[in-house]
């Protein structure tokens, strides 16, 4: 049987990169630097500004459509399964297999 | 008094290089002691760690400003104040990725306790973190309380303060140092070990930093407490469950 598309996109990698790429982005603090200073006087801070800018609304977006989309595939895929098993977001067959070579 | 001042760029710079370290500290250990869970499961672990911290720390951040959050509401500001950039705690950062792991691991069916190859890396990067912090000065919200004692440092205002980030770095050094005892701990104790002394200290810490108080203590001790008495209840039950299982055999 063919893999699921679920199972074939690493949603979970892609939620915790874009995660951490906008809690860095949130925290660089050179849009701060470029807003209280009025638009700016050049150097750094305008960089790391729109660099935090760029970097946040690309990461939002990401992150939220990446969820939606992993919601999504998890409830379509389950309607294909048996509803009276529980969905799992992985494949349990490599956790034993992990298991037994400890 | 030892001349510091106030950097405010160096916080950033820190605070990237805190998740660097920690993520590399995390693939270290990983790969040099194994993991009790697979590849995918790791990272959906990760993941909601991730998405619980950020949601958790930004959470709390704002709460403790709270004034602030109440006129963004009235003037329709609100997904401005929301990305705007600092307004972050590690308490917040720590009980949301906790949570979130909680919920993901009951949602994704994993049962064992994969918390322990995270304490030593968020010991380090949280040290690191707090260089930042220190570096940052009257920047940021963390400095210490006026002191006349000898290691007391100027920010910038010719006050002597408490040294509260170097405090946290070396009483991190100590919990890094434990956590990392080679005896045998039961799964999942090392990471819990790690976040009850982490929340009990900053339930401590935090009288030695100028911050607005709520019933004698101010947001984030607070949520230390909540998170500590959580931590012992959930220790209890499972001690319980446990019990029960042997006394049943």
């Amino acid at each position: 049987m063919s893999e699921r598309l679920v199972d074939r996109i690493p949603f979970a990698k892609i939620v915790a990169v874009l995660a951490v790429t906008f809690g860095v982005s949130l925290g660089l603090c050179g849009l701060t630097f470029v807003l209280s200073s009025g638009g700016g006087s050049g150097g750094i801070f305008v960089g790391l500004g729109l660099l935090e800018l760029i970097s946040m609304a690309l990461s939002a977006a990401g992150l939220l459509v990446t969820l939606f989309a992993w919601v999504l595939l998890t409830a379509v895929g389950s309607f294909g399964q048996n509803v009276s098993q529980p969905q799992k977001l992985f494949d349990e067959k490599e956790e034993t297999k992990h298991d037994k070579t400890l | 008094m030892i001349p510091i001042g106030s950097h405010p760029v160096w916080h950033p710079v820190m605070e990237t290089l805190a998740y660097a370290v920690g993520f590399a500290f995390y693939r270290t250990l990983r790969t040099r002691q194994g993991d009790i869970v697979a590849e995918p499961q790791r990272w959906t672990v990760l993941a909601a760690a991730a998405v619980g911290a950020l949601v958790g720390s930004r959470a709390l951040g704002l709460a403790e400003q709270w004034p602030t959050v109440i006129e963004a509401w009235r003037t329709g500001r609100m997904m401005e104040l929301l990305l705007s950039p600092g307004g972050k705690t590690i308490v917040g950062g720590l009980l949301g990725g906790w949570l979130g792991v909680e919920i993901a691991k009951k949602a994704s069916g994993i049962t064992r306790r994969t918390g322990d190859l995270f304490a030593l890396p968020l010991c380090v990067g949280i040290a690191v973190g707090r260089v930042g912090c220190l570096l940052a000065g009257l920047a940021d919200d963390t400095y210490g309380k006026p002191t006349g004692l000898p290691w007391a440092v100027n920010l910038g205002d010719g006050v002597g303060r408490h040294p509260v980030q170097v405090y946290e770095i070396l009483f991190l050094a100590f919990v890094g140092i434990i956590v990392t005892r080679p005896a045998h701990w039961p799964e999942g104790a090392r990471f819990r070990v790690f976040l009850g002394s982490y929340l009990a200290w900053r339930l401590v810490i935090d009288f030695l930093k100028p911050q607005p108080l709520m019933d004698g203590m101010n947001l984030i001790q607070w949520s230390c407490l909540a998170g500590i008495l959580v931590l012992i209840f959930d220790e209890l039950r499972v001690w319980k469950g446990r019990h029960e299982r042997a006394a049943g055999r």
